[in-house]
């Protein structure tokens, strides 16, 4: 698998635009990756130490290729058709597919915000703020920002407090893991056939490629307008991108195995709460681990729930031809600010429902990510790969071979957890 | 606005009669609709382009698609295709010059609303009887309504409950929708976005902006150069560069010979040298000149800010040779906010500026040294931006000349240039989408 990736940057022209720029900035891929290292990212991969040790290791780099893999895509279809993704599953499948593609967009992504609202309540418990209070006023602050503010402006600050994730790696070496049994599980794949074992496995490649991430990838890539010219570089940053990403949330992982599961015995336990997850951390700063964490969660979960209502009322808004922007006010374009608003009220609203498991069900909706994703993965492969619509951009056999291959990988690991799922519920 | 509510007598909507069953003249099954031709060649062609056949896709073995010129189409109906002949040049179709395709070229696509300043998306594509030609059809408008794109979606024996809760009512009239070419390579279409050309600057930037840097160097391409270089301008800082390199160099080239050269310089930073090197080639030596010399200074600086826009008068020089050599000259800067009074020329010191009032209620015979203002407040190349504003602010001037450390002239800074620090970046006039920076 290695092959081809040695070969993503061949394709790309000699001629470029100078780097210094993009590297102020932070390219697209980068910002795309980091952002899977969100509230639902951090309780998946937390729960995976905490119960099974280091033992996943070896899938996080398989899924690493993979998000590298469909990155790369985005990035290519956005840089060399100037369009973003649902405006390009629009007019390349009709309205039909539109349909089915905005719902899974409206379902994955309504999901993920109602994660970031968990979050959010999870970050002012630990501060013993009630969460009745927290959701309400932070949902009515992140609409507020969007449509009357500027949300840009406070972006940075979210942004800066959800670089606690940055915590992990140090914790990790800080907490003594066991190198030898990281590096031997990184190569050796465990496998298990329990339902709880699937639900995470497939929780986790949901929540390393999330339906938003290609949605990002593509869109932000249009509009910091990258050309056919750029390719190498939005290659580049992909691939620098993916691979922060997946050496973070290895070290969420190592440093919960290292001290939530080695404290079990090696047995095993499930995550119930923030406040258990925040105790990978206490090797770093010791008692007041529960705090660095709830800022890192508050601040990942702050940017999130601002940047992905918007971005998906955009993103639907522009398949169907409606007026999109905060630009535009609220009589030109209603429906914009009618998803937009039902996005963020929905999501604190479900986030507040009383007696939820958080942290189960911060899981479960990445796994509902990932049933989604194969219908995007193959509306992305089938586009990639089309010489009318990408020209000599289109995926070579390589490629091509291998985003095919993590689409169907991926679907079955979709069919997989549905399958387990039903069983469960019909025999339990 | 463009929207009307018009039900045209015998008009087709050609997203529901794609896939209908094309007949031969005995009545033969001989294939399905699949797209609709229309010429965009000639003059008047783009505000309602004529049909001038079909693709029809041949059933039965060797399932390819044909064209049917529109001669050999007897009727064109909701229910199907029947051709007044039953011969068929069976040579598979390929696209020439000036075909538009409905189905593959617009249906689905974005294309501007010219009345409503917004950029819509087609759902569905009007046809109707030509008036003037008997038995001929033109594109008529573009049906933009949920109505259109609902009856796609459901299956067909929904269609009439769909239409009759949501009425397909909202058209724009073809002569005001303006689409694009950039999605059909190698096929020239006549599309001189005339409409575009019509409309302000800063709304074609807004609305191209959004369609990416494709469809805004087809826009840029057929604008003329001063306005080009006006959209340009206004487009947002990210997709300038993008659009440019869209453009083949000798066009951008052009454009950048128009643009206020502190934003050219900027665009061409952003480039790679090779990119740079071969835009400021294709540019006039002299506004190639000017920018490579802004180049030298970092962006956010006084010397990155600058304008080489204004005009120099040696100090005993008077009014009426002044007003001559303005009326002489072969550009005259758009904003004249001081005249520039120099020791000697050329390459002189700067000794003091005159307002353009000053100019006009002076005597003709006065000299320069007698009415200017001799107490100078000047930038240097390396000052911040911020640093900049601060000056703007306290002096409350509206535009500061940029001296070297000989009392040169290099450039000025206008209080547009500046303005960007002065507002709170939410007030920034030109509010980028959701994931700028």
């Amino acid at each position: 698998m290695l092959a081809f990736l040695s070969g993503l940057g061949k394709r790309a022209r000699g001629r470029g635009r100078s780097w210094h720029p993009y590297l102020v900035a932070v390219g697209p891929g980068i910002v795309a990756a980091t952002a899977g290292n969100d509230v639902g990212g951090i309780a998946t991969y937390s729960s995976v130490g905490a119960r099974y040790g280091y033992e996943l290791i070896w899938m996080m780099l398989l899924t690493g290729l993979a998000l590298v893999v469909v990155q790369e895509q985005c990035a290519r279809l956005g840089a060399v058709t100037g369009k973003g993704l649902s405006d390009l599953v629009r007019e390349q499948f009709g309205p039909r597919w539109t349909v089915i593609a905005m719902l899974g967009f409206l379902v994955a992504n309504g999901g993920v915000i109602v994660t970031e609202f968990v979050g959010i309540a999870a970050a002012a418990e630990l501060f013993g703020i009630s969460r009745f209070v927290a959701v309400p006023a932070m949902a009515a602050l992140v609409w507020w920002l969007i449509v009357y503010g500027n949300y840009r402006r406070v972006e940075r600050l979210f942004l800066g407090l959800a670089l606690v994730s940055l915590a992990y790696p140090a914790s990790a070496i800080w907490g003594q893991p066991d190198w030898g049994a990281v590096l031997a599980h990184a190569v050796v794949p465990t496998v298990r056939f329990d339902p709880d074992y699937v639900l995470l496995f497939v929780a986790t490649v949901g929540t390393t490629i999330s339906p938003y991430m290609q949605m990002y990838q593509q869109d932000a890539v249009v509009e910091k307008g990258f050309t056919v010219d750029d390719l190498r570089f939005a290659r580049v940053d992909v691939i620098v991108g993916c691979a922060f990403s997946i050496f973070v949330a290895i070290c969420i992982i190592v440093a919960t195995a290292s001290t939530i599961h080695a404290a079990s015995g090696g047995a095993g336990v499930e995550i119930s709460s923030a406040e258990q997850a925040a105790r990978a951390l206490v090797p770093l700063v010791g008692p007041y681990a529960s705090y660095l964490f709830a800022a890192g969660i508050f601040g990942a979960s702050m940017l999130a729930a601002g940047v992905l209502p918007l971005a998906t009322a955009r993103s639907v808004c522009e398949a169907f031809g409606f007026e999109r922007g905060v630009e535009r006010d609220l009589h030109e374009a209603p429906i914009f600010y009618g998803i937009l608003s039902i996005l963020i009220a929905g999501g604190a609203i479900v986030a507040l429902l009383p007696g939820i498991p958080v942290i189960r069900l911060l899981i479960v909706v990445q796994a509902v990510n990932c049933l989604i994703l194969p219908i995007l993965l193959t509306f992305i492969a089938r586009m990639s790969g089309d010489r009318r619509l990408v020209g000599v951009h289109a995926s070579g056999p390589a490629l091509g071979a291998a985003s095919w291959v993590v689409t169907i990988v991926i679907g079955g690991l979709a069919l997989t957890v549905l399958g387990s799922s039903l069983h469960a519920a019909v025999t339990g | 606005m463009a929207e009307m509510l018009v039900t045209p007598l015998r008009a087709l909507n050609v997203a529901q009669t794609v896939g209908a069953p094309v007949a031969g003249r005995a009545d033969e099954d001989i294939g399905r609709l699949h797209d609709v031709v229309a010429r965009v060649l000639e003059p008047g062609d783009e505000l309602f382009p004529p049909l001038t056949g079909l693709v029809v896709r041949l059933g039965g073995r060797g399932s390819h698609l044909v064209f049917v010129p529109w001669e050999a189409v007897r009727e064109l109906g909701p229910g199907g295709v029947r051709l007044a002949s039953s011969r068929l040049d069976l040579r598979p179709f390929t696209r020439r010059d000036g075909e538009l395709l409905v189905v593959g070229d617009v249906l689905d696509k974005q294309v501007v609303d010219v009345d409503g300043r917004r950029l819509v998306r087609v759902n569905d594509v009007q046809l109707a009887p030509d008036p003037r030609v008997p038995g001929g059809w033109r594109v008529a408008a573009a049906d933009i309504s949920v109505g259109s794109f609902l009856a796609r979606v459901v299956p067909r024996w929904l269609v009439p409950a769909v239409h009759h809760r949501f009425p397909p009512n909202v058209v724009i009239s073809w002569d005001q929708v303006e689409f694009f070419a950039a999605d059909v390579p190698g096929v020239k279409l006549r599309v001189d976005h005339a409409n575009l050309a019509r409309m302000h600057p800063a709304d074609v930037a807004d609305l191209i902006a959004e369609l990416g840097y494709r469809h805004a160097g087809e826009v840029l391409a057929v604008l003329d150069d001063e306005r080009a270089a006006d959209v340009v301008e206004s487009l947002p800082s990210e997709v300038q560069a993008a659009v440019l390199t869209a453009l083949d160099d000798e066009k951008a080239g052009d454009i950048l010979d128009e643009m206020e050269k502190d934003i050219a310089a900027d665009i061409l930073a952003d480039l790679s040298q090779d990119e740079a090197r071969d835009l400021l080639d294709a540019m006039e030596p002299a506004e190639a000149a000017d920018v490579t010399r802004l180049l030298a200074h970092g962006r956010d600086t006084a010397g990155g800010l600058m304008s080489t826009e204004y005009v120099t008068i040696p100090a005993n020089a008077t009014i009426r040779n002044a007003i001559k050599r303005l009326r002489a000259a072969d550009s005259v800067p758009d904003e004249i906010p001081y005249l520039y009074v120099v020791d000697r020329e050329p390459d002189g010191r700067l000794v003091g500026t005159v307002t353009l009032r000053n100019l006009l209620i002076s005597v003709p015979r006065t000299t320069m040294a007698e009415i200017m203002s001799p107490d100078l407040i000047v930038l240097t190349p390396e000052m911040t931006r911020e640093e900049v504003a601060e000056e703007f602010t306290h002096y409350d001037l509206v535009a500061m000349p940029v001296v070297d450390a000989d009392m040169r002239l290099l450039g000025i800074v206008t209080i547009d240039d500046a303005i960007d620090v002065l507002l709170p970046k939410g007030w920034h006039p030109r509010i980028p989408r959701v994931f700028h920076r």
